[in-house]
């Protein structure tokens, strides 16, 4: 395996080789080409992933036949969960955010980052003592496997594509603002590598890998930050002011992001039950050995993400003051056009060119290259998992009714891989002028509203019967679906008709009610008698959740 | 290099050993010798391969874009697809200075008219791998063959001079034990049987008092210690005799037996069998270890696979176990505790001893304390019998592995409840056991607790399965040997082969609950249970016997038969190496379904 | 299924204790959290001057800036408080449970 990822050095440098000499004879390219920062960002994006293959490496010179690496500590898994987390929407997103809109930034951050106690609390230890990691197994521990493993998978699938869009967008315009190419060559581009990466590479996402991305992508934040605060004498006061006097006093107060009451406690719902329904989040309580290092993991990636999330907010300050109205970073055609002084590559890049600000070129294609090569990381993790729904839990439980062999399987999950892929190109390209935060949002939303009701109250509620599961679910998952393109962002924005049907941007405070009320409603009015039997079966499995010890017995034996 | 040493070579490699006598004589003919400097490019895309190239000194590397794809050196030939196809993707060029054989397209062509070759060449994997291990097998037979007569095991020889008189004669054959005797008159020889005494002494009514030649047969049948076996049978097989007088020169050394040289020939395990019944105390069991390592020899020189060769010497172990267990525990004690080997022992896939793996199971209510003594004379003994002492101290002697019903199920809790790399291992060693003797519905009640405690448990599963990815399959990029610098150049069969799939198909056996413990059963039954498919199971199962005949072969040469899972790769043949690599593949086949199966991405 | 370990175990006094008191303390954390939470964001909802409220007279810093690092930290503490405990107390009480289940 990890012959295909050194397959996959060469082709990455490979292409990008071929890009620039590309982009070099093209001459028609708007902005001039950043070659030391090209190199930066070809030798870095090579060291990087040299040096997660010498980690992957280094974990297998054991001596013994099952002692891997001495084992995963809550600390380094802290950190790869936080790995998982800071993707591109967080770090790009974020502090574009913050650098658009000042303070409303701030909210995502603390969205974001609220979700992981409440995973703590509620989700995680149940998780761990059922023993399963995929959101489709809980579901489907005491309820039928065919419906409630479709519709799993769909919500799963919902919530992978949107996420894998900000992802898409944000490489693409990192891309593209780095090489001076086309946005949607930019992004078919990045696709490409994407799929290739995830169906060679298989073994990407392992811990190790996402334990260095995340120390990278820290340690090239809190460079940022540090370079901005020295320039104010580490006096926020002054970095404020400056911010205001650029911007105007907005920036430093909640404003036009979420201006009506309706959207902000629904964002608010997105961002803090989301969290829970990522399909590849789940999975890392069970990297470590045991139950305390799997809660100090989320102490630690709680701190981790946190701190991240500060210094995004003091990046996107940074780069309004550093970044905004330089006109090294000014996108003078558009300007031209539009007016209101726009960087290259939109907002998003904020991040990019108050890395070229601080550090110069070399700095530029170095955190270029961690952010790209974090985008890949979550990108595989997120890919399998949306892959492994598909493949596991559609084609295998539900078409196959379980018959299917594991290789049938790992073949449809490849297809699958593929398949994705290809939604998150074309998505990618249509979602090029949206943050990459708000994007994420409606991905927390997809999967605060079909995935997280399920979830939660089939480890709690003793009512839940397959029937209310199913019809509540749906009208979750359809509800958010449905309020996302009826909203004024797809609606407007992206299919261009002059107004919204549904009025707000998040749909969470009305798809996460209703997917509630149904999967209540349509459970206790179910007298089936299979009803009663998963009512009955409840108590096993909440004494299992609770302390591990398995009262359910082989009886599938 | 003389036509011969030509025809010589050509014939060593597969598969043109399969050509028939005139079929290889033509194509010596057709044969051309040719040199080629450094970085000369032989094939590529726009220089389409008119010859096949076989190497006689010298190396070249197929690219495959800028990367290279393959090294050929001596023996290896190329490129049979690009005249077949009449195009390739790999360009070959001359790594070092060649000295080769050059077929002409056509030639090669017509070569392909053979069924045989042209089976070799298109062929699928399996039934090439299957193919070439039967021409495997067949080439190790001829050296058993070929072995000497010095080296079987030679009866006595009463030799009386000619004057001695019979009574005096049939005192020295009772006294030497031997079945006939060899009259000596100066440097003639001639013999006396049992039949020529019954006839002539019995019913001819010659005195026993009478001298010995008088009733020897002329014309000794002789062989010399230097000869093959195979003559030995020949001769006797001609002259319908059963035995033959070995000489060493002039000396006469000993009586072969035609009962001898058969049973060497045979698969005289059931005699093995026997005499462990037989054994009354360990010195007896000792006397036995020898047989047991010849029976490998010889059954591996017949060509038995090698799966049915570990699992008769596994049970023969396990009857040695079992006598020992006799020996040790009182007969009162037997039926409340039963003795469990584990590990390779619990697969029934040694070869060889390996440590020792056991562990006694103990019923509840009875005392611990009484079965101390006994299971530490127990590991004692196995030791005096050459079963090397456990590293790890998983031993019966150790009261971690010496417990009642009720302490493994407590060791069971606790390996389900830790996801530690330490209860993995446990874990994984205690899945292997077997019961050898006493009360085996201990360990049914014990693996039937370890199931249901496993049943749903993904997590756990994911931390046990992880151990196959431990160790990278010695397989480059390039299809070529990653072989490990401080062994030597030698590459680990074990970490890189045997144990992925071991323990891999073990972890999925734990998963689905199957009994089975041998690691071929185990992957049948997994294939009915439709986990993996036909093709898969049966790809893996030749997988596993390949590196397990590879390895007990490079044991065997190894003199002193010693667990070894260091094997140097230019030591194999052609066909082996080919092998070798195809069963590396189909090894990191499985990787990539178990790291699919149980989310290793995710745990690692 | 079996009926009679679950029966065992809910009658468990250890596992009714550690059943209620964790459950308790989760919820308890978890309103906390919601609370601080959604106060932050209802102010935002409802009266987003209120956020805007600069520290002192002569600075622009906001008081929602060092409210914002707050909950972040606040969070962080949370996860930090929930952890010490369920590894101490939580889990003696659950392997506790184990026993006594598994070992009659």
């Amino acid at each position: 395996m990890n012959n295909m990822n050194r397959i996959f050095l060469f082709l990455i440098l490979g292409s990008i080789a071929v890009l620039a000499s590309g982009t070099i004879e093209g001459e028609i390219v708007k902005q001039a080409l950043n070659v030391p920062a090209i190199v930066m960002f070809v030798i870095f994006v090579g060291a990087t992933l040299g040096i997660t293959y010498w980690a992957a490496k280094r974990t297998k010179s054991a001596k013994d036949f099952y002692t891997a690496g001495g084992g995963i500590t809550g600390f380094q898994n802290g950190m790869a969960i936080a790995g998982d987390y800071m993707s591109a929407a967080s770090f790009l997103g974020i502090s574009g955010l913050v650098y658009a809109k000042g303070y409303d930034g701030l909210i995502y951050s603390i969205g974001f980052l609220v979700g992981w106690p409440i995973i703590l609390f509620m989700i995680a230890e149940p998780l761990r003592n059922l023993g399963k990691y995929t959101f489709a197994d809980v579901a489907s521990y005491r309820l039928k496997q065919t419906p409630i493993r479709t519709l799993a998978a769909s919500g799963s699938i919902a919530t992978v594509i949107l996420y894998l869009i900000a992802q898409m967008v944000g490489s693409g315009k990192l891309i593209q603002l780095l090489f001076g190419l086309q946005y949607e060559v930019a992004v078919i581009l990045v696709g490409v590598l994407m799929i290739l990466y995830v169906t060679f590479g298989g073994m990407l996402a392992t811990t190790w890998v996402q334990i260095i991305k995340a120390f990278l992508l820290l340690s090239g934040a809190t460079f940022m930050a540090l370079a901005v605060m020295a320039h104010y004498d580490f006096s926020f006061g002054s970095l404020f002011a400056q911010a205001v006097e650029m911007k105007g006093l907005a920036v430093m107060s909640p404003g036009g992001l979420v201006s009506d009451p309706i959207s902000a406690i629904s964002l608010a719902i997105a961002l803090m039950f989301g969290t829970a329904g990522l399909p590849h989040i789940l999975m890392r309580f069970f990297t470590v050995g045991d139950a305390k290092e799997a809660r100090k993991s989320v102490f630690y990636a709680t701190g981790f993400i946190g701190y991240f999330y500060i210094l995004t907010f003091i990046i996107g300050f940074g780069a309004i003051v550093m970044v905004f109205k330089n006109p090294q970073y000014l996108d003078l055609a558009k300007e031209a056009v539009s007016g209101g002084s726009p960087i290259l590559g939109g907002n998003n890049m904020a991040a990019i060119h108050l890395s070229h600000a601080v550090g110069g070129d070399f700095f530029l294609g170095f955190i270029s290259a961690v952010a790209f090569a974090t985008i890949l990381a979550v990108v595989s993790g997120l890919t399998l998992a949306g892959a492994s729904a598909i493949s596991h839990d559609l084609y295998a439980s539900v078409i196959k009714k379980g018959k299917a062999d594991g290789m049938a399987e790992m073949r449809v999950s490849k297809i699958a891989t593929v398949i994705l892929g290809i939604i998150a190109i074309i998505m990618g390209i249509m979602f090029e002028k949206q943050n990459i935060a708000f994007v994420v949002g409606l991905a927390f939303a997809i999967a605060a509203s079909a995935n997280f009701p399920i979830l939660f109250l089939s480890m709690y509620w003793k009512n839940l019967t397959t029937r209310g599961a199913v019809i509540g679910g749906s009208i979750g998952l359809a509800t958010a679906v449905a309020l996302v393109i009826l909203g004024p962002i797809v609606w407007v924005q992206i299919l261009g008709n002059a107004e919204a049907i549904f009025p707000y941007k998040y749909p969470a405070l009305f798809s996460v009610t209703a997917a509630f009320i149904g999967i209540w409603f349509f459970s206790i009015t179910d007298k089936s008698h299979d009803a009663e039997a998963e009512r009955e079966a409840f108590e096993a499995q909440y004494i299992r959740s609770q302390t591990g010890i398995g009262a359910e017995g082989a009886s599938e034996h | 290099m003389s036509i011969l040493d030509q025809r010589k070579l050509i014939e060593s490699i597969h598969p043109f050993e399969l050509l028939s006598s005139n079929e290889l004589d033509s194509l010596m003919k057709k044969i051309d010798i040719a040199y080629y400097a450094k970085d000369t490019l032989l094939i590529s895309k726009n220089l389409p391969s008119i010859v096949f190239y076989i190497i006689i000194k010298g190396s070249v590397q197929e690219f495959k874009g800028d990367e290279v794809h393959n090294v050929y050196s001596f023996g290896d030939f190329f490129d049979a697809d690009a005249l077949i196809y009449g195009t390739t993707e790999g360009r070959f060029v001359v790594e070092e200075e060649l000295i080769c054989y050059e077929i002409k397209k056509e030639d090669f062509l017509e070569l392909m008219l053979n069924k045989k070759i042209q089976g070799y060449f298109l062929e699928d994997f399996i039934s090439r791998h299957k193919q070439l291990k039967y021409q495997d097998v067949a080439s190790d037979l001829t050296p058993f063959l070929m072995s000497k007569v010095s080296e079987i095991f030679l009866h006595a020889a009463c030799v009386a001079s000619a004057d001695a008189t019979i009574f005096d004669a049939l005192k020295k054959q009772e006294e030497l034990k031997a079945n006939v005797i060899i009259v000596q008159n100066q440097d003639d020889y001639m013999i006396v049987t049992d039949s020529d005494l019954r006839k002539k002494v019995l019913l001819g009514r010659v005195s026993v008092e009478a001298q010995i030649s008088e009733i020897a047969t002329k014309g000794l049948i002789t062989i010399d210690v230097n000869d093959f076996l195979f003559n030995a049978l020949l001769i006797m097989t001609h002259n319908a005799i059963k035995r033959l007088v070995v000489m060493d020169g002039k000396k006469i050394l000993g009586v072969l037996e035609q009962l001898d040289l058969l049973s060497y020939f045979a698969n005289h395990s059931h005699l093995v069998a026997v005499q462990i019944d037989k054994a009354k105390n360990v010195d007896d069991l000792k006397k036995l270890q020898g047989d047991l390592k010849n029976l490998i020899v010889t059954l591996r020189a017949k060509g038995v696979k090698v799966r049915y060769i570990t699992k008769l010497v596994s049970t023969l172990n396990l009857k040695i176990y079992k006598k020992v267990f006799d020996m040790c525990v009182p007969t009162s004690l037997q039926e409340s505790c039963t003795l469990l080997v584990m590990g390779s022992e619990g697969r029934e896939e040694q070869t060889i001893k390996t440590d020792q793996d056991n562990a006694l199971v103990v019923k509840d209510g009875v005392d611990l304390e009484l079965f101390v003594e006994p299971m530490t004379q127990l590991n004692s003994f196995l030791l005096e019998l050459g079963f090397p002492p456990c590293s790890g101290d998983v031993m019966v002697s150790n009261a971690y592995w010496r417990r009642d019903v009720k302490g493994f199920k407590a060791l069971i809790n606790e390996w389900t409840g830790s996801m530690s790399d330490e209860s993995a291992q446990n874990l994984s060693i205690f899945l292997d056991a077997k019961c050898v003797a006493g009360n085996r519905t201990l360990l049914d009640e014990l693996k039937s607790y370890l199931f249901d405690n496993f049943h749903a448990r993904d997590d756990v599963l994911a931390h046990i399965a992880k151990a196959i990815l431990n160790f990278e399959t010695p397989l480059s990029l390039f299809s070529g040997f990653v072989l490990e610098k401080n062994h030597s150049n030698k590459l680990d069969l074990k970490k890189g082969g045997t144990f992925p799939i071991v323990h891999g198909v073990r972890t999925l056996s734990l998963q689905y609950g199957i009994n089975e413990t041998n690691t071929i059963e185990r992957i049948k039954a997994l294939n009915n249970l439709g986990v993996i498919d036909k093709t898969f199971a049966s790809e893996l199962i030749e997988s596993f016997d390949t590196l397990s005949a590879i390895r007990l072969k490079a044991m065997l040469k190894a003199k002193e038969l010693q667990e070894s899972n260091y094997i140097n790769p230019q030591e194999l043949s052609k066909v082996q190496r080919d092998l070798l690599k195809d069963s590396f593949k189909i090894i990191n086949k499985f990787k990539k379904f178990m790291s699919f199966h149980f989310h290793l991405n995710m745990v690692v | 299924m079996r009926k009679e370990l679950v029966d065992k175990i809910k009658a468990n006094p250890d596992y009714q204790h550690l059943v209620k008191t964790r459950s308790a303390f989760a919820i308890k954390l978890t309103i906390t959290m919601l609370v601080v939470y959604f106060a932050f964001i209802l102010t935002i909802a409802f009266e987003p001057s209120l956020l805007g409220t600069p520290l002192s007279a002569d600075s622009v810093t906001t008081i929602g800036i060092p409210i914002g690092m707050v909950i972040i930290v606040f969070a962080f503490i949370l996860t930090g408080i929930y952890t010490k405990r369920a590894n101490s107390e939580f889990d003696d009480l659950t392997n506790k449970i184990k026993k006594s289940v598994k070992e009659n």
